[in-house]
């Protein structure tokens, strides 16, 4: 007769476990697939948040490129024309980026030495955190407290006094939660340069402003419009002379520009004229709310309508001489101006994208972040936790300990995985579908392949990896349990 | 085989085991002082009214779960002095386990579960298959392998779980009310199935039930009462009693 004796038992191979986790899940599909899908909605959610922002953000960077490109005519007429506040010009002094052309366009203006400059750029820039978190970051009450109420430069000068700045230094420690940019002793050393530095920003102004000066003596302002139209070279040597950056391609595209500009606005003049509304709104049999540029503009893209559109110019007559195909080109453009203008006001409502992802996108991050722990979590805990009757009845037949864990936790990282990729592919689908909607083409042409592959990388690890945790606790404590303790685990 | 004498291989040995269940501070006394001997190669019945400890008893002396004191030896190893591999070892090959509700694993088919404990002893796939069928066709399901639990009958149920527990040629079964939920014709089969494992294969059964039919197959009936046992007799001396007792 066999005597029973005490021996090990034997462990078996990974892929021995794999099979038997995978058979598991094969027979159980239904209640896998419910399990994953819980991991794919979760996953989803997470990954449309994130993936979301980070299109967002590519787009808002983008349209931001853009529209600084197409707005160039503007940008180069005030330059030319409009003086800076000093607090204009702190802030312009603050964002400009050294090795730019820009930057050296401050030397060039202002005639003053790189290092001069070079000091103070990074002393507005230096202010200009300060400033930010003064009127950005700070609620009413606290800047009532802090700052006497102050905004802008003057919350600076009123820091000023010693007095002041005492009673700011001692309120702050006060208020534990607030963080200043930096330690108040660098405020401190800040508001000491303050005045001196303050007078050399007021003097590169005041070369700023004769510039400006200048060039009216010489140009009036409708004048000098026609000139730039004309791509008239005596104002690109007058302005170069005066120090401004702009080189003769640049000169030539911003004359462009602003021929476009000039022309869309005499387009979009004679469109207000009674007669032609009247004509337009018959022939097309629209109501006259729906007569909008937009509307109208949408229509002349055609040829035929351009060609009508230039007839009714001669019959009116309106002030415009367009041919038909400048019509429909100027149409188009003012179309491109006004979808992009429109997703600027959509990025403008969305938050603040500049500086990068919008803070309330990152709160929703985490809220779905936690969203998706926990329901991974909850799955993984729940289909554990319904299946210690099966771990016991596998003790009892000779399972070890750590098979059932590896069972397990292979299961849930297989779901982790499953789960994940499909998750992210749903919530990347919706995000796609989303900025579209919101930024129609803009959204593709800006789309941010690489900060999304990292979002959606990240997506899918945190799925796996909370899907795989959640199941080490319940299936660890199930195999190490005797097997009647965990068949009576209901 | 029913000679109980005492040049007799004692295969499980007891002494004065004890089980307590405390909950919510209330403490209930399953089994106090439990002291037997069982033979190897005998049928011994546990019989004994409901929550007399019987359940318990059954799980004790099969390792599954740990008594608050006294000592349970199995083929003279203290089972408490084993570490969790010669525990999983000991489940596995040398002790087969038949409970009240099958406790079959749902997903696998009847021989998926007959060759589940064969894999956990490593036997070859192959071997494992051929064994699984053998045993189905013993226990009379040998046509039906691949239907999961749910496709089958109670009585079918529990012969998987018979066959799934002579899976390693253990050299105990272990039963806990394997006719409870099934019918007299169903459990007179099962019954049958049990006595012909003991006489042909010389298994050790250890069977715990309220089931009459057990006390003409067995070869000792231990009675339980309030977690003690009242009484110990062979069943030739019991068997002019069962008018009486039942
Ligand atoms: N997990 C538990 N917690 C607390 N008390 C328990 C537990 N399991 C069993 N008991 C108690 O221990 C005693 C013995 O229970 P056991 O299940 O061993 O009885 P049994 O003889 O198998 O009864 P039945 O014939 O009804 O199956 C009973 O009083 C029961 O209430
Ligand atoms: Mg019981």
């Amino acid at each position: 007769m066999k005597r029973i004796e005490a021996k090990d038992q034997v462990r078996l191979s990974i892929y021995k476990c794999f099979e038997i986790c995978v058979n598991g899940v094969y027979y159980r599909l239904f209640r896998s697939l419910v399990t994953i899908s819980i991991v794919v909605l979760t996953v989803a959610f997470f990954s449309n948040v994130v993936t979301e922002g980070i299109m967002t953000h590519g787009v808002a960077r983008g349209v931001q490129q853009e529209m600084q490109i197409k707005r160039g005519d503007a940008r180069f007429l005030a330059k030319l024309t409009e003086v800076e506040t000093v607090a204009e010009f702190v802030e312009r002094l603050g964002r400009t980026v050294p090795g730019t052309p820009a930057y050296r366009e401050l030397a060039g203006v202002t005639g003053a030495a790189p290092a001069r400059i070079g000091d103070l750029v990074s002393f507005s820039t230096r202010l200009l955190t300060y400033r930010k978190f003064f009127d950005d970051r700070l609620t009413f009450g606290k800047r009532r407290i802090l700052l006497g109420g102050k905004t802008g430069l003057a919350a600076f000068e009123y820091l000023l006094d010693p007095e002041n700045f005492d009673l700011f230094r001692k309120r702050l420690s006060e208020l534990k939660s607030l963080r200043l940019p930096g330690t108040p002793d660098d405020l401190y050393g800040l508001l000491r340069e303050y005045l001196g530095r303050m007078k050399e920003i007021e003097a590169l102004r005041a070369q700023y402003e004769k510039a400006v000066k200048t060039i009216a003596a010489a140009y009036p302002l409708a004048v000098l419009k026609e000139k730039i139209v004309a791509g008239d070279s005596g104002v690109l040597n007058l302005v170069r002379k005066l120090g401004f950056q702009v080189d003769e391609a640049e000169y030539r595209r911003i004359s462009g520009q602003l021929a476009d500009t000039e022309r869309i606005l005499r387009l979009s003049k004679s469109l207000q004229n009674f007669t032609f509304k009247t004509r337009f709104i018959n022939r097309f049999s629209i109501l006259a709310k729906q007569y909008t540029p937009k509307q109208v503009m949408k229509k002349l893209k055609s040829r035929s309508n351009a060609a009508w559109f230039v007839q009714q110019a001669q019959d009116i007559p309106l002030p415009v001489d367009f041919d038909a195909q400048e019509v429909r080109r100027l149409a188009r453009e003012f179309l491109a101006r006004a979808s992009l203008r429109e997703v600027e006001r959509v990025l403008n409502t969305k938050g603040d994208w500049r500086e990068g992802i919008d803070r309330k996108t990152i709160w929703l991050m985490v809220v779905s972040f936690v969203v998706c722990t926990v329901g991974i979590a909850n799955a993984m805990l729940i289909s554990v936790a319904e299946r210690f009757r099966e771990i016991a009845t596998m003790k009892c037949l000779g399972a070890l300990d750590g098979f059932v864990m590896v069972l397990f936790v292979m299961e849930a990282g297989l779901f982790g995985l499953a789960g994940g990729v499909l998750g992210v592919v749903l919530g990347l689908l919706l995000s796609l579908l989303k900025q579209f909607l919101s930024f129609g083409r803009y959204a593709l042409a800006y789309f941010p392949a690489a900060h999304v592959a990292g979002g959606i990388g990240a997506a899918l690890l945190i799925g796996m990896l909370i899907a795989t945790i959640a199941a080490l606790y319940p299936s660890w404590v199930a195999s190490r349990m005797a097997p009647m303790e965990a068949m009576r685990v209901e | 085989m029913s000679e109980a004498g005492p040049e007799r291989q004692v295969i499980v040995r007891t002494i004065d085991l004890r089980k307590e269940y405390v909950k919510k501070g209330i403490v209930t006394e399953a089994l106090r002082g439990i002291t037997i001997e069982i033979y190897r190669g005998e049928f011994i019945c546990v019989m004994g009214p409901s929550g007399s400890g019987k359940s318990t008893f059954f799980n004790m002396i099969g390792g599954l779960d740990a008594p608050s004191a006294g000592r349970v030896f199995i083929d003279e190893v203290d089972v408490a002095q084993l570490n969790a591999y010669e525990l999983a070892y000991l489940r596995c090959k040398k002790v087969g386990y038949i409970f009240q509700s099958y406790n079959l694993i749902p997903v696998m088919t009847a021989l998926e579960n007959v060759t589940t404990p064969m894999i956990f002893a490593g036997v070859e796939p192959d071997e494992a298959r051929k064994r699984g069928l053998r045993l189905l066709d013993l226990v009379g399901i040998g046509t039906r392998w691949f239907h999961r639990p749910k496709e089958m009958s109670g009585g079918q149920q529990q012969r998987i779980a018979i066959a799934r527990a002579m899976a390693n040629n253990p050299s105990m079964l272990l039963c806990d009310e394997p006719t409870a939920n099934l019918d007299q014709a169903t459990g007179q089969e099962i019954c049958e199935i049990l006595r012909r494992l003991q006489r042909e294969q010389g298994v050790t059964i250890v069977c715990a039930t309220h089931d009459h039919k057990f006390l003409k197959v067995s070869d000792r009936i231990a009675w339980i009462r309030d977690g003690q046992v009242s009484r110990l007799v062979r069943s030739d001396e019991v068997e002019i009693e069962v008018g009486h007792i039942g």
